[in-house]
């Protein structure tokens, strides 16, 4: 359970998600350029948007003889292959995440992940889940500064709070009789924001 | 320019874990394993700037098999992934260093070439020696401060209370508990990071 964030009351719904896979030379170099595309171009991030349930996700590219070594007692690495590794958050369980992945981002994963030694394609979804629990590394310990709220809260609150500010502004001179028309217009708006949320207590 | 997305930062970066006799690798994953014992998730509720963070052992690369060749690492490798607000290294490294230097030292003195926290200078430069870039960093709210989504979330609890108390209240005095819960909620800091 360390991928989970958590705090006294119980999990959280950040979980995090750690994959490290092996990358030719050639490979590198293209996921580089193309991840380099997806990063610069915002609008190729609109899917994954989409999903709300990505807080954070890194792509980092490292070649072989970029490991950081630091001084000469440190044994320098050999390695066959330069890395690719896959850092994301996500909230909900791992399954339904691979599943959305598969469903929806297939193509952009297939162009990245094909550079990967053993890359089964995202579909169908059973083979990139054995190759994604393969290639898993667990977290030692996950931080959430909002453990308890998924991408939605967060999206909810922030977009709550605008409202609230507005309508405070905009209420401050009106009567009792309009104040609560306009009440009654904020709720309408306001009514899919205001769902509970929170960390769970953890089960033995 | 991937570092960077709007007004958050991304730190990826691999520490060498010491090798020798002494079991620091060990030692370190037992340390990280029990960080989340504090009140509110982890010592880095402390650093008030830090949305999301994770620490992972590297202690071997996943073979593939056949006809793949076998990486043996010669390091392992503390992984310590970071996403705060800023727009460059030295305000988190001051913060952890100034707000839970205790388990600074804890964690990083089992990685190699550790400098100690008496110059913030020489600490920036060696979490930039082990810093990767981040090739692509994606974000869903990469304006939003931590304080601001906090303050979020704290209005959408308090908020969704009021509504469910006055729904079944007289109308008359609305506006004025409304005014009343506006002020308090602007009034009130935000929460503490982790402990919502």
């Amino acid at each position: 359970m360390s991928n989970f964030a958590r705090n006294e009351y119980g999990l959280g719904k950040a979980v995090t998600f750690n994959v490290i896979t092996p990358m030719s030379r050639a490979g590198t170099r293209l996921v580089k350029v193309l991840l380099t595309i997806f990063d610069w171009r915002k609008q190729t991030q609109k899917t994954a948007k989409e999903l709300s349930f990505l807080p954070f996700v890194h792509w980092v590219v490292i070649k072989r003889d970029e490991f950081p070594h630091l001084v000469p007692e440190q044994p320098k690495e050999e390695l066959n292959y330069d890395y690719l590794f896959f850092l994301s958050t996500f909230n909900g369980p791992w399954g339904p995440y691979i599943d959305a992945f598969a469903d929806v981002l297939y193509e952009p994963l297939d162009t990245v992940w094909f550079w990967s030694h053993g890359y089964p394609f995202a579909r169908p979804v059973s083979r990139l889940k054995a190759y994604i629990d393969h290639n898993q590394v667990e977290s030692d310990h996950a931080y959430s500064a909002y453990p308890g709220a998924s991408v939605r809260d967060v999206r909810a609150a922030l977009a709550l709070y605008k409202q609230l500010n507005e309508f405070a502004a905009q209420t401050k001179n009106l009567d009792e009789a309009q104040f609560d028309r306009e009440y009654n217009r904020l709720l309408i708006r306001t009514q899919n924001m205001l769902g509970t949320f929170g960390t769970h207590p953890e089960t033995d | 320019m991937a570092n960077t997305n709007g007004d958050k930062y991304a730190l990826t970066a691999l520490f060498p874990i010491r090798g020798g006799d002494e079991n620091h690798y060990e030692q370190l994953r037992s340390y990280l394993r029990n960080l989340d014992k504090d009140p509110l998730g982890s010592p880095l509720s402390r650093v008030s700037i830090v949305h999301m963070a994770r620490f992972a052992i590297i202690d071997n690369l996943i073979y593939q098999g056949l006809p793949a060749k076998r990486d043996r690492l010669k390091s392992r490798y503390l992984l310590f992934m970071c996403d705060f607000d800023g727009t460059g290294l030295d305000p988190l490294i001051g913060a952890m260093s100034s707000q839970m230097g205790d388990v600074v030292d804890k964690v990083w003195e089992h990685c190699v070439a550790y400098p100690g926290r008496a110059k913030r200078d020489l600490l920036t430069a060696y979490f930039e020696r082990c810093q990767l870039t981040t090739t692509l960093f994606f974000c869903d709210q990469p304006e939003a401060e931590v304080s601001k989504i906090l303050r979020g979330l704290m209005a959408k609890r308090a908020f969704a209370q009021f509504v469910e108390d006055n729904q079944r209240q007289p109308r008359a005095g609305l506006k004025q508990r409304f005014e009343a819960l506006w002020q308090d909620l602007c009034d009130r800091p935000a929460p503490k990071p982790g402990s919502m």
